[in-house]
């Protein structure tokens, strides 16, 4: 905003170190394939080999499925923290996580899989619970907010619905059998891993779509930043406009959290860092650069939930959590007014 | 007059003896009754185990004391006959129990195929759920109302236990320090922890069953039971002990991107290596499960030539979990097992019930899946995917 310049430097660094860590994503894994391999194989096209079916089908596709989710909840962390004007406000705060694992639990534990006997539906059928789940409490968020005009009193309502299905997933987890219970906890670890290319291209289409629709916010959501009777004075249907983030964001969160599993972290955090590392609160920049830096973090910490040389993987969600929020406490540490931007 | 007189001392006599019949059958069923009380002493076979190092048993005159070794302390059951009383002379124990145990509540699997096999799940009067019970006497008991459903243990309906009053409660053992519930211990019921699966060697697993047999007094019965799987599972594992061509194995499925292979000194792959059959983790160490990523597993068993232990039923399910299991040859070649051969509708699978106490069994349809031409019976757990 200030300094035009200044923003396309760091933009342009951004960039770079992304592509770095794609690169480095790609090359990362639990056996070793040299860089020329990977280069060749990337070119040509999947042949018969095991390396290329590696390179392909199991790495190809994290590397996408980490860029997804570091877009997507980002983006999504970043609408609600404007409409909210809460640095704590996160897809989670709405229950829109919490009404996926809610699907999920219902898919997992409650007998929901026994339902979906036909084979195609059970390849999605944990998506599908999870996608209804965050829906539901959608939905039920949208009800609210038709009837309350107060930001604040829709942020109560929304952590009110995440303990209802919070709860309701505990009692769940009470009365189901270990082996089920084991299944549950291992998805709320979160995992890049499951993605196969149907998956992937599912998530790519959403993510597209809600990233594109926020495009077209960007303007109004800087002015209602400021204020919404000054939103309301420039014409913005602020309730409209409310409703635009809630369904985007719940879009996003339901999406990912079906594939990926529960990765709240950076959905919170990555906003910030941008806000701190541009200096700004402007939409159109924070925009992209909760994209980069989002899909840069996600990547980063899947090259270290690798831990290259080990013929096993860490869960995701406490790699992006055990790395990432002492990066956020040290930048908050280092700008202490937060508050000075909403 | 004397005839008649004869006649009616002699129906007299008849009387007299039918009485004399009858009071007596009375009389030797109460005998019967008294002598089954008196000659319930401590049975003086000498139970000894040879495949699990941490299970002690000596006999004493008047009770046993079987002493089971943990990390850091013993768990010690002093058995003595139902018809004397605890003496303060003998020595301490954690449990003090009058044997031959009658009414046992188990939420352990396995025990309820070591008590079928010793003839005693007349015994059983409660157990965790009927879901996770395959034996079909104990599920129409549980339909009956004779045998009685507790729960699970971590949410195990008390009051239902108390009333039941059971003279043992048999529980599985997680932890390495003798974990036993408070409440069912201040209740004075004796807690058995079984620790079955804790055993690296199938055998030893399958020796548990003496353990059981301790408590329901039919020690010498398990002995022989125990020593005819024996004889079996190393008659079958001499089959192929001269085999030289060895096919390679992957086992159970992995969830997302991480696949849980058995360690080395696991006893799935004990039973592989007395099978002839490779196995590429075999030399990791630990009896827990790796936690591998399913790049590793395809980069270095893509060409296994048999995978068991698979967890569904059809092929059509498994590629629906994971569309890139296609890459592995043997899904290429349709060979893939699952273990669910005896499995009831609401899931129970008697692999967990019997199998596991069953090493001759479960080595049996491990060689018929790996060395078809040497050795072909029907299978009893494991069944190719449809």
């Amino acid at each position: 905003m200030k300094d035009p310049k200044n923003i396309y430097i760091k933009f342009g660094v951004l960039f770079i170190i992304l592509f770095i860590a794609i690169v480095g994503d790609l090359m990362v894994g639990s056996t070793y394939i040299s860089f020329d391999e990977i280069v060749r194989t990337l070119i040509h096209g999947q042949d018969d080999s095991v390396n290329s079916f590696i390179i392909w089908e199991l790495r190809l596709t994290k590397t996408i499925a980490a860029i997804l989710v570091g877009i997507g909840l980002p983006v999504s962390g970043l609408l609600l923290q404007s409409l909210f004007r809460n640095p704590l406000a996160g897809p989670f705060v709405l229950g829109i996580s919490s009404g996926a694992s809610l699907g999920v639990a219902i898919y997992v534990m409650a007998g929901g899989a026994s339902i979906l006997a036909s084979s195609w539906l059970l390849a999605g059928g944990l998506s599908l619970f999870s996608i209804l789940g965050s829906l539901l409490v959608l939905m039920a968020v949208l009800a609210v907010s038709l009837r309350v005009n107060d930001t604040l009193s829709l942020l109560v309502v929304g952590l009110m619905f995440g303990s209802i299905t919070a709860a309701l997933v505990s009692v769940m987890q009470y009365f189901s059998s270990a082996d089920l219970l084991q299944r549950f906890i291992v998805w709320t670890f979160g995992s890049l891993g499951g993605f196969t290319w149907m998956e992937v291209s599912i998530l790519t289409g959403l993510v597209l779509i809600s990233l594109i629709l926020s495009v077209f916010i960007v303007k109004p959501m800087n002015a209602m930043l400021i204020n919404e009777d000054y939103a309301r004075s420039l014409g913005v249907s602020v309730k409209n406009i409310r409703m635009f983030v809630i369904l985007i964001s719940s879009v996003l969160a339901g999406s990912i959290t079906a594939f990926a599993g529960p990765i709240v972290f950076i959905g919170v955090a990555i906003p910030h860092l941008a806000r701190n590392f541009f200096n700004t609160s402007d939409h159109k920049i924070l925009l992209l650069a909760v994209v980069l830096m989002g899909s840069i973090l996600m990547l980063v910490c899947d090259i270290i939930s690798q831990m290259p040389g080990y013929a096993t993987v860490l869960p995701i969600n406490s790699v992006t959590a055990i790395f990432g929020a002492p990066v956020v406490i040290w930048i908050i540490l280092q700008n202490k007014r937060i508050n000075a931007r909403y | 007059m004397s005839l008649i007189n004869r006649k009616i001392v002699f129906q007299l006599l008849l009387i007299i003896l039918g009485l004399n019949s009858c009071t007596e059958n009375i009389k030797t069923n109460y005998n019967k009754e008294e002598v089954y009380q008196t000659k319930e002493r401590l049975s003086l076979f000498q139970t000894k185990f040879k495949y699990i190092d941490n299970i002690e048993v000596q006999n004493f005159d008047d009770y046993k004391l079987v002493k089971i070794k943990g990390k850091t302390s013993d768990l010690k059951y002093l058995l003595f006959s139902s018809n004397s009383k605890v003496d303060t002379l003998w020595p301490k124990a954690d449990f003090y129990v009058a044997v031959p145990v009658r009414n046992i509540t188990t939420l352990v699997a396995s025990s309820i195929g070591y008590a079928d096999a010793l003839g005693c799940l007349d015994r059983i009067k409660a157990v965790s759920k009927k879901q996770y019970i395959y034996n079909s006497v104990v599920r129409d008991r549980i339909d009956s109302g004779e045998i009685v459903e507790l729960g699970e243990m971590q949410q195990l309906d008390y009051e239902k236990l108390l009333s039941t009053n059971p003279d043992l409660f048999i529980q599985s053992d997680y932890s390495d320090n003798f974990e036993i519930d408070n409440r069912v211990q201040k209740a004075g019921i004796p807690t058995l922890l079984f620790s079955d699966w804790k055993e690296t060697n199938p055998l030893g697993r399958a020796e548990w069953i003496k353990l059981i047999a301790l408590f329901v007094q039919k020690e010498e019965m398990a002995d022989s039971i125990f020593m005819e799987i024996e004889r079996r599972y190393l008659s079958l594992k001499d089959t192929v002990a001269m085999i030289d061509e060895q096919k390679t194995a992957l086992l159970g499925a992995p969830y997302k991107d991480v696949w849980y292979m058995p360690a080395g000194d696991s006893y799935k792959v004990q039973l592989l290596n007395d099978a002839a059959v490779d196995y590429k983790w075999r030399t990791e160490k630990g009896n827990a499960s790796l936690p591998l990523s399913l790049e590793v597993v395809i980069k270095n068993q893509v060409d296994a030539d048999v995978w068991i232990e698979c967890p569904y039923r059809t092929f059509d399910k498994l590629i629906a979990q994971d569309s890139r299991f296609s890459i592995f040859k043997a899904f290429k070649n349709k060979e893939i097992y699952h273990y669910k051969r005896q499995l009831r509708d609401d899931g129970a699978n008697n692999y967990w019930e019997r199998g596991v106490g069953r090493p001759d069994e479960l080595l049996s349809d491990i060689i018929n899946v790996f060395h078809p031409n040497k050795y072909k019976t029907e299978m009893f757990y494991y069944e190719k995917l449809k």
